[in-house]
């Protein structure tokens, strides 16, 4: 089915796999028991190639096609209030909300491994770091879906469809499909 | 305006979604201070009669605490342990052992 390719295999993948160890981890899996560290383990392995392949993956899935510079953040913000900006990948926003979880994903990882060295174990400070951090992912996350339901909506853009499938159909208004940003 | 009430309720709902802080801990039977055994007591007790090494020591609600270290099952090496103590008798309400 003809449709326009918005996010490659690799993408999708990992941002399904990074959802499901950290929801697993956050709901499901005893803290400190040896399941829990493996998935917070795996979570890092995932998190850090998907950062590799923002260098070598498809356009969309590449850091320089999203880095929120703060001119870009600048320019979506003005552009948000008068008419919902379209691009083709991330916006600006999504791209800031992309780094932030990988920041946070990893601090995750880290200070939950830290925890199991003799050194660090049962230290106060990087056990209340895990459990922050942690939070602070799942409020991420919170924030995210609610932004991808309020900008599909605003924009008339299938986006989570593209997540699973990796293409979505063009947009009914075809002039807003020409005058899309490219993300460059 | 419609939108504004689906985020509002969106996120009443989502907040179900996190846990508060100190998920793990242990129940011990509440018990007035006096009759607490005294922190040192409880060291010598976790020291000599379990033969745990103390990490941190720490009053989590009604228990005593401690990060360290111990036997694993096989007896053959020290691992981490997490170990919750009623403070009145001093017995082991809760033993995690990272084996």
């Amino acid at each position: 089915m003809a449709g326009i390719r918005v996010w490659d295999p690799i993408v999708r993948l990992w941002h399904w796999l990074v959802a499901a160890l950290f929801l697993s981890n956050y709901w499901l899996l005893e803290e400190g028991d040896p399941p829990h560290e493996w998935a917070g383990y795996a979570l890092l392995v995932t998190v850090l190639t998907r950062i590799l392949w923002g260098f070598i993956g498809s356009r969309n899935a590449r850091l320089t096609s999203f880095l929120p510079t703060p001119s870009r953040v600048a320019a979506h913000l003005r552009d948000i209030r008068k008419r919902p900006p379209l691009y083709q990948g991330h916006n600006p926003l999504g791209g800031l909300m992309v780094i932030f979880l990988w920041l946070m994903l990893m601090l995750t990882a880290v200070s939950g491994w830290l925890q199991t060295t003799d050194r660090y174990w049962g230290e106060p400070w990087v056990e209340q770091l895990h459990e922050l951090a942690a939070n602070t992912v799942m409020a991420a996350v919170v924030l995210h879906v609610i932004a991808v339901l309020i900008m599909a909506r605003l924009t008339q853009t299938a986006l989570v469809m593209p997540m699973i499938v990796g293409y979505r159909r063009p947009r009914k208004n075809t002039a807003a499909e020409l005058t899309l940003k490219s993300g460059k | 305006m419609k939108l504004k009430q689906n985020i509002l309720c969106a996120v009443v709902l989502s907040t179900g979604l996190f846990h508060g802080g100190q998920v793990l801990g242990a129940d011990c039977p509440k018990a007035p201070k006096e009759q607490w055994l005294h922190v040192l007591d409880m060291q010598k007790k976790i020291v000599n009669e379990y033969g745990f090494a103390i990490k941190r020591f720490l009053t989590d609600g009604n228990c005593y605490e401690i990060y360290g270290w111990g036997l694993n099952a096989a007896g053959d090496r020290f691992v981490q342990i997490e170990v919750y103590f009623n403070p009145v008798t001093g017995e082991i309400v809760k033993k995690k052992v990272k084996d």
